[in-house]
């Protein structure tokens, strides 16, 4: 019966990849929006075995309003869950409170939230960690990210700002994964996807040749590639100076939305288009950031999007996310590096590479460093 | 907390988001009020219906023909394992007013293609979701929405590719307008009959087979002249026996037919194409022919030692192993009795279903003996399966982005972008770079193109509106055609391949089938429907006629349309 329920992917990426996903046990953590339950959604669907699911609750304590997230599983995390084991009923699914009082007895009452979820994290239980649309400014993701490291989780940080969305993927310093080669099939291969394919749409071939099932017989070749990922730390604290100019406006608006989202936010209680936009340039100003003149026009257009959560991009960034986790299951294909940024106007997703420390350093020698950090605390 | 509270809360909660982001609620008010045309509610389907009511659109209409099954459990999430066998588009609507109280979405079981949605149907929409998964449908639907002048947002998924393509036919390029890839069918008969090259040439060679001896047989079936070999020609063959001596028994006659098929295709055509080898002695691969003793021995020897329940548990298992020549034999023999004793309960053709162990395994044991004989390495019932099923691999997270991209593109186009300015949107597995950018990309905008010259869609449509009870054929033609148009036609076609009027007719044509011209168009059935103009050189133009009782009749070109934007607002 399962493996009939997931035969539409098993000949995607073989049993092999499926039992691993069954095994997983996956924890998600932030606030309850739609691509927090569009993630989970499409995880539960593709058949993982544990999901642990955590809200930080003082969030509507602290926010001044109340952001509009659209959610439709559940109005809160219990039926949320309940919903979701719906979906599918082998897997396990829990919230972060029903899972704690089964796993540990004796938990200490009065231990604030981040103790919480980092007790979570230290059992190890957990490939992976991904923190979702996050609220409360950057003290919290950091350190998520330090305590997941120190235990060996892959930390994946995702945050929607209306059309725009983000990933940020912390995998350590030591990611390895396997690229399988086909060279023998490699041929025949290509004329039966476009053989299968021929009524849905026209493949390119490079897609239809890296494409693998790796459930055939033939012996594929292994090519083992490590990854060194920076600390979202370092991402943060990247100099924008070192930035791609293609990626550097989007960025620049992800710093600027989590200053927003910080202090703004909060403390204004005269909110509109004009005021969000006047903001803006006094963020750039403060942080000596130049920006060119169509790139200030487009970001101006995702002013006004901050705090609303749109279904439709909560859903793409999600699929994408969802893609990425299991990537990380099989380990059989390379992850994002280390940034991914979705721009629903212009249906563009497109992957950054923030260099790491290493590499920052070794510019920094030769550049005279005049700008801030994008993000600076 | 009050269901009934937290929708309405909800409910205004999306539009104030929607009147933030798109700064006029006049745009709210127009997805509000906007009626939707959702075509295929799968996997792409599920999650675009999702996306359409929690982004505020109230009206929706699903149409889908198919059934739920197990398989589209692992992403269409509106479904559960209680709904299968239950219609897609009665289901999903049940769950999504249950999401969602306020939305207010009608189902219709139907083929799009059914008389059932005349060109008036389609116009009613703001804009058309397709979310098919098969061609022939998709070229329907882009055509209906060029002769509506509908908007239409073309959606496609397979693995981890997707792509978004929204479509104005005439002002974009549409779904007509690149030529698509060859389909199977174009596979060249020989390489199907004598030439197998690969495992896939043996599947389809084996489902060929299936349809030979139980189906209804097609004259495209490359095996048609086997028609002797049809088990309905077969048991007549034996029937006579029945009222003379000894009858022949069920037994038997499963037997002698089971070794007639079996000497005909595994031995008999074999040594043919062998024969043929050797006038050509480019070939020097031997092709391994069993002998008659052997095929005897398996014949005889089969007790009934393989079961269904051991059949269905293979098929599910990716790693079974490939059957050797023995156990396909044995397979074989065992399933065609089967089959052979299914027809007889039935007395009406079979239907090869990819999903029936039984009509499965004949398939796969059918494609294994063929592509041992040719030396080819076959492949175990998992993988025939997705090779005769047609398989196409799908996944929860690709339906989710195609979901998501063609929803938000909508809301764009609703909110005045005109669609010149949307984007083909593609979602692909390895990051691709980007020219001019530094950057690599895995969703890949791509600019929308102008329409083809040679699209017939795309510049050549003729709505054609007459009182259909009275305007004949030759009428159209005549006082339509030439007079209004300036268009003198060779042939006029339905799409089912009838010719309905020839300017030079074929003398030996019948008379009946010559005067068809002169039949009404309520008489031919060809109402709301296309058709095809051909002048020498083929398709000239398309032509959709209506019915309306008051105008005689009248021939509109449907030029470019909405070219200033202007009805975008």
């Amino acid at each position: 019966m399962t493996s009939a329920i997931y035969d539409r992917q098993i000949r995607l990426w073989g049993l092999q990849t499926q039992s691993k996903i069954s095994q997983s046990r996956i924890f998600l953590y932030g606030y309850h929006c739609g691509l927090l339950e569009e993630l989970a959604k499409d995880l539960v669907l593709t058949g993982v075995g544990t999901l642990v699911i955590g809200e930080y609750s003082e969030v509507t304590e602290t926010l001044g309003r109340q952001p509009m997230f659209v959610t439709y599983l559940g109005h809160d995390l219990e039926q949320l869950v309940e919903a979701l084991s719906v979906l599918n009923p082998h897997a396990q699914i829990y919230t972060v409170n029903t899972f704690l009082k089964q796993h540990f007895s004796q938990l200490v009452e009065e231990q604030n939230e981040l103790q919480r979820v980092s007790k979570l994290i230290e059992t190890k239980t957990f490939a992976i960690c991904c923190l979702v649309c996050e609220r409360l400014g950057s003290p919290i993701a950091l350190a998520l990210d330090r305590v997941c490291r120190d235990n060996n989780t892959f930390f994946m940080y995702a945050e929607i700002a209306g059309a725009l969305g983000f990933l940020i993927l912390d995998l350590g310093c030591h990611y390895t994964y396997r690229q399988l080669k086909k060279i023998s099939e490699r041929a025949s291969k290509t004329k039966i996807r476009s053989f299968k394919n021929d009524e849905v749409i026209d493949l390119d071939v490079n897609d239809s040749e890296e494409a693998k099932d790796d459930h055939s017989y033939s012996i594929p070749l292994e090519d083992e590639h490590t990854l060194d990922y920076p600390t979202l730390e370092q991402v943060f604290s990247c100099k924008c100076g070192l930035l791609q100019s293609s990626s550097k406006a989007s960025l620049v608006f992800l710093a600027f939305v989590r200053k927003w989202k910080e202090e703004y936010s909060v403390t204004s209680q005269q909110d509109c288009l004009e005021e969000r936009q006047r903001k803006f340039e006094m963020f750039l100003q403060r942080q000596k950031i130049g920006l060119r003149k169509c790139e200030m026009q487009s970001l101006y257009k995702f002013c006004s999007f901050i705090d609303v959560e749109l279904i439709s991009a909560s859903s793409c960034l999600a699929g994408i996310l969802g893609r990425e986790i299991v990537k990380l299951i099989s380990r059989n294909e390379k992850p994002i590096f280390n940034i991914f940024i979705f721009d629903a106007f212009s249906c563009l997703g497109s992957i950054v590479d923030i260099p790491s420390t290493l590499r920052v350093d070794r510019k920094r020698s030769r550049d005279d460093e005049v700008e801030s950090p994008i993000y600076d605390i | 907390m009050n269901i009934e509270y937290y929708n309405d809360r909800y409910q205004s909660n999306i539009y104030k988001g929607l009147e933030h982001c798109f700064l006029s609620s006049r745009v709210v008010e127009k997805i509000r009020h906007s009626k939707i045309l959702l075509i295929g509610v799968g996997g792409v389907g599920s999650e675009v219906l999702k996306n359409l009511v929690f982004s505020g659109f109230v009206n929706i209409h699903l149409v889908d023909l198919d059934t739920i099954s197990v398989s589209n459990l692992n992403r269409q999430f509106l479904f559960r394992s209680e709904d299968v066998g239950k219609y897609k588009a009665v289901v999903a609507k049940d769950r999504i007013t249950k999401l969602c109280s306020w939305s207010h979405i009608t189902a219709s079981v139907e083929n799009i293609r059914s008389r059932k949605f005349p060109l008036e149907f389609f116009k009613q929409f703001a804009a058309v979701i397709c979310a098919l998964d098969n061609h022939k449908a998709r070229l329907y639907v882009n055509e209906v929405c060029a002769f509506a002048q509908v908007p239409l947002f073309e959606t496609g998924s397979t693995g981890y590719q997707g792509q978004v393509i929204p479509i104005l036919a005439g002002t974009t390029e549409c779904y007509n307008c690149e030529p698509k890839p060859p389909q199977t069918e174009h596979i060249p008969v020989c390489t199907i009959r004598h030439r197998p090259e690969t495992v896939e040439h043996c599947v389809v060679w084996a489902t060929y087979l299936f349809e030979v001896l139980f189906g209804n047989l097609e004259d495209s079936n490359p095996l048609s002249d086997e028609k002797e070999y049809k088990v309905s020609r077969l048991s007549r063959e034996w029937e006579p026996n029945d009222a003379g001596s000894e009858s022949v028994t069920e037994k038997d006659w499963e037997d002698m037919t089971c070794e007639r098929i079996m000497n005909k295709f595994f031995i008999e055509d074999l040594q043919f194409i062998e024969s043929l080898k050797e006038d050509t002695v480019s070939s020097p691969s031997r092709m391994k022919v069993p002998s008659q003793e052997q095929l005897r021995r398996h014949l005889w020897n089969v007790e009934e030692k393989h079961s269904v329940e051991d059949l269905k548990l293979e098929e599910q298992n990716p790693h079974q192993l490939v059957w050797t020549s023995d156990k396909a034999y044995e397979v074989f023999i065992f399933c065609l009795k089967q089959l052979l004793r299914r027809w007889k309960e039935s007395k009406g053709a079979l239907i090869f279903d990819k999903d029936d162990t039984i009509s499965l395994a004949f398939v796969t044991a059918a494609s294994t003996l063929r592509a041992i004989a040719f030396d080819i390495s076959a492949k175990n019932s998992f993988d025939v399966r997705g090779i005769a099923g047609r398989i196409i691999p799908a996944l929860s997270t690709t339906n989710a982005v195609i979901g998501g991209i063609v929803v938000f593109q909508l809301l764009r186009f609703l909110s005045g972008t005109h669609i010149k300015d949307l984007y083909n949107a593609r979602l692909s597995q390895v990051p691709r770079s980007r020219p001019r950018h530094s950057d690599e990309v895995i969703i890949t905008p791509e600019v929308i193109r102008p329409p083809t010259a040679e699209c017939v869609i795309c510049h050549e449509l003729l709505l054609v509106t007459c009182d259909t009870r009275k305007v004949t054929v030759r009428q159209f033609v005549e006082e339509g055609l030439k007079e209004q148009t300036k268009v003198e036609p060779f042939s006029v076609a339905t799409d089912e391949g009838y010719i309905i009027y020839e300017s030079e007719p074929d003398d030996e044509v019948s008379i009946e089938s010559r005067n068809t011209d002169m039949s009404t168009f309520a008489q031919l059935q060809v109402e709301e429907q296309p058709i095809s103009i051909l002048d020498e050189s083929g398709v000239h133009y398309r032509a959709w006629i209506r019915h309306q009782c008051d105008i005689p009749l009248l021939i509109e070109r449907i030029s470019s349309f909405m070219d200033d934007g202007c009805d975008c607002l």
